[in-house]
């Protein structure tokens, strides 16, 4: 059975479908206008996903789900949210255990939005267990058979953020499937599909390591040692693509790709770092603007030949790129365009996302594939699963 | 007024449907999970039980096919966040007579209880 990109996208269509369950449902609870900011389906090692997670303290709700799928989940509501969540469940001085057992309900009904939508679409029953409460630090929140483990193993997890309009309250809902469960919903209606999570894991391990080397040609070039922080492979609604950089502004390049797969490939150095990494490329006291692109340009350009190398190789293929073009502007301004241009074909975009930096975060640097879904579906197709996890 | 008992793992559910029931009807007594509920269920033999599903020790299906198959005339209404197709028919199939999904408003509430003790 080979794998649907389609599917990818029905699988993103009910995590959102879900996740707007779940902010009815906060709405309905808080009296509070609840929208969805944000949902992904992610591919990522282990390792990303704990890392995903900002430093802080978090109020948690971890509720198991069993029989026709299995997997864990967590909501993790950062304090002044939980504080805020409590008080408009429970007003008045009714006390920290109705508070908590407010929270845990939440939880519990947040989660089934997304469990309905599964076992409704699979015609399957799926059991949720009773919901438990924590109180953790950072990636903590997340149950232990999510967090702890075999760090590079790639893993999946559905995510949504859900915020009040008033933004006293924002939560995070995670979603992680067992590997045999994504098989079961990547095969919806022809059974299991246990190549799918093969293919899409190989075809993520294999971009990771293009974002290894992309960290690695960095490095080379301008004598700043960089590495791979964060790797992730997101199913998402094209219209969310702007917003997963926000309107920090970014200094870099963007590609067109063609080949298997086209599409765009974006290098974005935050403004900060852009400063450090032309200041490494250009040894001057004060190079002329037209250097500073220029010398963006070529790193930019060196970079994207060592990711997109790595699919040609596996595929027996070329991939090329466009000449760069320079940008320097706000995140969710420079991949607008791009998701335009991709809208035009499909409602999910794929994205691949890397994040190369330094340990100190005096250079970040963000690398964004975004692959047009027929192409990315020929490359998924004819994508050699064993020789790639070889070559791991 | 109509003598209810509340089954929910939640103290905060329980709190609330103690709430929206008060002025209409009685709660007789509540259960935190299954196994106290089918107890309760034998010690005050209420009009009517409002049954969370997923509930530690055991769960409000299992819960409702034991009340239903000692005393059929039993009135249940399922009370759950759980939504899927699949677990309503089993609750059927468990001799419930309603199902209402949370979060559920008061208004819902009390006619899904009417509609059933009617």
């Amino acid at each position: 059975m080979r794998v649907d990109v389609g599917s990818l996208a029905t699988v993103n269509a009910l995590a959102r479908s879900g996740a707007e369950r779940g902010a009815r449902a906060l709405t309905s609870l808080t009296n509070v206008e609840t929208r969805v900011d944000l949902t992904d389906v992610t591919f990522q090692p282990r390792s990303s996903l704990v890392e995903s997670v900002a430093d802080g303290e978090y109020v948690g709700v971890h509720v198991g789900f069993e029989g026709g799928l299995s997997g864990r989940t967590a909501l993790a509501f950062d304090r002044e949210s939980a504080s805020a969540v409590a008080k408009l469940l429970v007003p008045g001085e009714a006390g920290d255990d109705l508070a908590q057992s407010g929270l845990m309900e939440v939880g519990n009904i947040l989660v089934s939005g997304f469990i309905d939508e599964w076992a409704n679409h699979l015609g399957r029953s799926i059991n949720l267990r009773p919901p438990s409460f924590v109180e953790a630090s950072g990636a903590r929140v997340f149950p232990p058979a999510v967090r702890e483990g075999d760090p590079d193993e790639q893993i999946v997890s559905f995510h949504a953020d859900l915020a009040t309009v008033d933004e006293a309250v924002d939560v995070d809902v995670y979603v992680v499937p067992g590997r045999e469960a994504l098989g079961t919903i990547l095969g919806a209606g022809d059974g299991e599909n246990p190549l799918a999570v093969r293919t899409l894991s190989a075809f993520a391990a294999l971009t990771q390591r293009g974002a290894e080397r992309a960290a690695e040609t960095t490095s080379a070039m301008t004598g700043i040692e960089t590495d791979v922080d964060v790797f992730r492979f997101s199913a998402v609604p094209v219209e969310d693509v702007p917003s997963r950089l926000g309107d920090d502004r970014y200094v870099g390049t963007v590609f067109g790709l063609e080949g298997t797969p086209s599409g765009y490939f974006a290098v974005l150095f935050d403004a900060a770092s852009s400063d450090h990494v032309v200041e490494a490329l250009v040894p001057l006291e004060d190079p002329d603007p037209e250097l500073r692109e220029s010398a963006v340009k070529e790193l930019g350009n060196v970079v994207t030949s060592g990711f997109v190398d790595g699919w040609a190789n596996a595929l027996g293929g070329t991939v090329e790129h466009t000449p760069p073009d320079y940008v320097d502007d706000f995140g969710d301004a420079i991949l607008s365009p791009l998701a335009g241009r991709l809208g035009q074909s499909q409602e999910v975009a794929f994205v691949l996302d890397s994040i190369v930096g330094t340990p100190d975060e005096s250079v970040n640097c963000e690398l964004i594939a975004l692959p047009e879904a027929d192409s990315f579906q020929r490359a998924l197709d004819s994508f050699p699963i064993d020789a790639a996890l070889d070559q791991q | 007024m109509t003598r209810i008992l509340i089954a929910d793992d939640s103290a905060f559910m329980r709190n609330l449907l103690r709430e929206i029931l008060a002025d209409a009807h009685e709660v007789v007594g509540e259960a935190e999970n299954g196994v106290e509920a089918v107890e309760r269920y034998q010690e005050f033999t209420p009009d009517l039980v409002m049954m969370d599903i997923v509930m530690p020790i055991r769960d409000g299906i299992d819960a409702t096919d034991e009340i239903t198959s000692a005393d059929p005339q039993a009135n249940v209404i399922m009370c759950t966040s759980v939504g899927q197709e699949e677990q309503m028919k089993a609750a059927i199939r468990a001799g419930a007579d309603g199902y209402i999904t949370k979060p559920f408003q008061k208004p819902n509430v009390l006619d899904a209880i009417e509609s059933v003790i009617a």
